[in-house]
């Protein structure tokens, strides 16, 4: 039924000197997101081909990543709820997905309820925060990347299904929408496409959307107090949520206050894990994710959900995420040795680091990004197990920023191709041996 | 005899396998040689339009192999000499007499001299290229019709066969030790080194067990265990410099009855394989013979015919013929312009793929996948999921080597492997990629430019 309708509009589009041949591969994008392509193989060479192409790839990708975006909904209302019970008040500013589906007395009714929310209205709140990114992470990436195929007369590539995604699930459900598009648009253009476009770019993109945000915008952006979202609407709205803020679990370890602490005797925790378990969550709750930060990254149990998924597929490559967590372990042992009782994270124990921060989505959807990642399989051994030591060095030794694993991925990314130069490198001194 | 297990590769589970019957083909009326069998020749006509010739009389040569040349298959006219762009050989097309007529000028050698070892090299090559057999073998590097004056470190005789739904070797030799041995000792005098016979491991016909002269390996695991590229790269790797000949023990039994009847040989056996086609069997036929006396009446429209496998076959036109080397022939549904909704998105138990993300491993099926020729996607930059890797049995890095090529690095792509290489050792790669890149096409690339430097 579709398809007649689709072959008439081809016609304006396909040939050369039809009408609207200069937005062809627009067109082509579509039409090959409702029929997979009918061309077949030259003469010459393989005369089938596997059904699997790039379009499949990363939407097996973003079936991977289902798991973390539903656990955003939940956890975004979640966390809000949590700060609105915590803080009182008597008002509550209403959100546009919120009086859309309660009405406008849906805030007199919450306080009146005293804030005895269920699992809906947390739904709700996550929805009202989380669709508004998502768009907008796909809208403007989306749209330079069919404005570069309409200039470069190529088909427009998939790489930003994945892409969008992950970018709306590494910021802060608090994040305001016009950053979200800065960042989108910085780190597609001069990120991926001046480099050539999917396939071609250094740095993976999202992470990059990330880096800029927390450059360009610490306030909002550094990772020792993730602001919970709220429904704050500018100086108008007395939103009760203004000004709540709640510590990370790395936050909360860095800055522990340990009572074993040769130099300061006077601390109040045990150990940095205790510091966290009191201040933040238990380690259950770090691994389920219900603790405040990044939208979609809470989660080491949605994420490893997605890694089983990749694996499966054959999409993710298991090699750098076992390399990264043996990475991580190691150095987290390395440094509960070194400096258990002096300084607060450095005590603070391998399996708690692994279920903190972004970690574990990071090593499961940003390291394993095929293009920015080494190509042999020992070099994806290396650079995850880099991924993870890197990871713990930065929570250790840089107190101002205690989330490691974006500088961790985007340092490995630059060292990605001399870690692959060295084993190629092997593999031709090999054949020259051989040859002499 | 010693066994090699490979790890990598990945066996492409295609419907259609034939059944172990031969049945002899009506005879054809017109046999053709197809100059895109031979990749790089520049023939040089030595008969015209209108001519008769004798089976066994030569039809061209190649100007650029030292006069290798190709003879007719059959006896008859010759009634057409098919030109292409820049006044290339496209074919030669001769009709059919009732009767064979052998051209008594054809050189043959005594056989019992020759295992005596009483010919020179010299005198045994040009025998067999006067004879119009030199084409069955085939050269390491480069993967071409071999170098008559370049002498090989060793010659390797292929018993096996990995491609999908490829006809198997061992039955094609059934009951021909004897001309299999004369080719052999054949083989034997034309290098120095060793003649290394590759047998799929666990399996030793009888042919192959009486076999004299030969060392035997047997080879474990999926495509592309079966390559000659894999044989060579763990049997004894190459140096610089060196060559080695390639062929497939049926090239051999064509030698070894060239010796043993002075005649050229002219009869084939192929295997029709393939959904394509209803009658699928073992077929006695002649070199060349015309696809449509082959094929017959089950023969649909819409039937993509392939001269050899789907890996490394040539698709052949509707009056076409059977290839000088085709020992498969296969058959698929084209499937131009069918369009599947929504097809990359939702799991597709029923589409044949390598990869786990579609979801038809679940369910494995016995009888293989249906298929067509349509390619599935639209071609990407390399985007690397590790699978060029995951079906790479040779000691290379294939992305590293494909981009060293698309970049005219040649030096580079030498040091990576590149004389290691041919497109059929490749071919997995370009059926697995998801970004559709048809990487043998990149590697001939490469081996042109490294012809074309010298």
């Amino acid at each position: 039924m579709l398809r007649p309708l689709v072959d008439q509009a081809r016609k304006l589009y396909a040939k050369p000197d039809a009408p609207l041949h200069g937005i062809w591969p627009l067109f082509d994008a579509a039409e090959t997101f409702l029929f997979t392509p009918g061309h077949t193989t030259p003469k010459d060479g393989p005369h089938i081909r596997d059904y699997m192409d790039l379009k499949r790839t990363m939407w097996t990708v973003i079936l991977a990543l289902m798991p973390c975006l539903l656990w955003s909904f939940f956890n975004t209302g979640y966390q809000h709820f949590e700060a609105v019970q915590s803080m009182g008040g008597s008002t509550y500013t209403v959100g546009w997905l919120q009086s859309l589906i309660f009405g406008q007395s849906y805030g007199a009714s919450l306080v009146a309820r005293e804030f005895d929310i269920s699992l809906l209205d947390q739904l709700v709140f996550g929805l009202q925060r989380m669709l508004p990114i998502v768009v907008v992470s796909y809208f403007v990436g989306l749209n330079i990347e069919g404005v570069f195929a309409v200039k470069r007369k190529h088909e427009i590539s998939e790489g930003y299904l994945v892409t969008g995604m992950l970018v709306a699930l590494i910021v802060p459900a608090s994040i305001p929408l016009w950053q979200l598009a800065l960042s989108v648009a910085f780190s597609v253009i001069l990120c991926k496409e001046i480099f050539g476009g999917t396939g071609m770019n250094i740095f993976n993109v999202a992470m990059m959307s990330r880096a800029f945000l927390f450059f360009a915008y610490p306030a909002q952006m550094s990772g020792d107090a993730i602001w919970v979202a709220g429904n704050d609407t500018g100086a108008a709205a007395t939103a009760v949520i203004d000004g709540y803020s709640a510590p990370t679990a790395l936050a909360a370890a860095a800055s522990a206050n340990l009572s074993g602490n040769a130099i300061d005797t006077t601390g109040t925790f045990e150990s940095a894990a205790e510091a966290v378990a009191q201040q933040v969550g238990s380690w259950s709750d770090l691994f389920f994710g219900l603790v405040p930060g990044s939208a979609g990254e809470t989660s080491a149990f949605c994420a490893l959900l997605g890694a089983v998924l990749l694996v499966m597929a054959g999409v993710g490559s298991w090699r750098t995420m076992v390399g990264g967590v043996i990475g991580m372990v190691a150095l987290a042992f390395l440094s509960n040795i070194a400096f258990g009782q002096l300084d607060g994270i450095g005590g603070y124990p391998p399996h708690w680091h692994l279920v903190s921060g972004g970690f574990a989505f990071g090593i499961v959807f940003m390291a394993t990004d095929p293009v920015t990642s080494p190509e042999t399989d020992r070099g994806k051994w290396i650079y995850g197990f880099l991924i993870g030591a890197v990871t713990v060095m930065v929570r250790w030794v840089n107190p101002a920023y205690p989330e490691g694993v974006m500088l961790a991925v985007l340092l490995l990314n630059a060292f990605a191709p001399t870690i692959d130069h060295f084993i190629v490198q092997s593999n031709v001194k090999r054949r020259k041996a051989r040859l002499a | 005899m010693i066994t090699h297990k490979i790890s990598r590769g990945f066996d492409i589970p295609l419907a259609g396998a034939c059944d172990r019957v031969v049945v002899d083909a009506p005879t054809p009326q017109r046999v053709a040689v197809e100059a895109a069998d031979f990749p790089g020749l520049k023939a040089k006509m030595l008969v015209a339009e209108g001519d008769r010739v004798q089976t066994g009389q030569p039809l061209f040569f190649d100007k650029k192999r030292d006069g290798v040349r190709l003879v007719s298959p059959g006896t008859g006219k010759v009634v057409a000499v098919e030109l292409g762009a820049r006044r290339a050989l496209q074919r030669v097309v001769i009709e059919l007499e009732d009767q064979d007529d052998y051209c008594s000028e054809l050189p043959t050698l005594d056989l019992v001299r020759l295992r005596q070892g009483g010919f020179e090299r010299s005198a045994i090559v040009e025998a067999i290229v006067g004879a119009g057999l030199w084409p069955l073998l085939r050269q390491r590097p480069i993967g071409k019709v071999a170098d008559p004056n370049r002498e090989p470190v060793a010659v390797y005789l292929n018993g096996m066969d990995t491609e999908p739904l490829a006809a198997d070797p061992s039955f094609l030799v059934q009951g021909q030790s004897e001309e299999l041995q004369a080719g052999v000792d054949l083989l034997r005098q034309l290098t120095s080194g060793q003649v290394y016979l590759t047998v799929r491991a666990g399996e030793q016909p009888k042919e192959f067990e009486a076999l004299h002269g030969v060392e035997m390996h047997g080879f474990k695991g999926a495509h592309p265990a079966g390559l000659v590229g894999t044989h060579i790269r763990t049997i004894r790797p190459m140096k610089a410099d060196e060559s080695a000949y390639s062929l497939r023990v049926q090239d051999a039994v064509q030698l070894g009855r060239w010796l043993l009847t002075g005649h050229y040989p002219t009869e084939r056996m192929v295997a029709v394989v393939g959904e394509g086609v209803a009658d699928r069997r073992y077929v006695r036929t002649r070199q060349g013979a015309d696809l449509r006396s082959l094929m017959g009446r089950f023969w649909g429209e819409s039937t993509r015919t392939i001269n050899g496998t789907v890996l490394s076959g040539r698709a052949a036109d509707r009056d076409g013929s059977l290839g000088f080397y085709a020992q498969t022939l296969t058959c698929i549904l084209e499937g131009e312009g069918e369009r599947d909704l929504f097809g990359w998105m939702i799991p597709q138990p029923n589409k044949l793929s390598f990869h786990r993300a579609m979801w038809s491993w679940i369910l494995p099926r016995k009888k293989g996948f249906s298929v067509d020729a349509r390619v599935h996607g639209g071609p990407r930059a390399i985007v690397n999921i590790g699978a060029w890797e995951a079906v790479t049995a040779l000691d290379i890095h294939p992305t590293y080597l494909v981009r060293a090529i698309q970049s005219d690095d040649l030096e580079e792509a030498i040091s990576l492997g590149l004389l290691e290489v041919t497109e059929e050792d490749v071919a997995l790669c370009t059926f697995v990629d998801p970004c559709k890149i048809d990487v043998g096409a990149v590697i001939r690339k490469g081996l042109d430019l490294y012809e074309a430097e010298g």
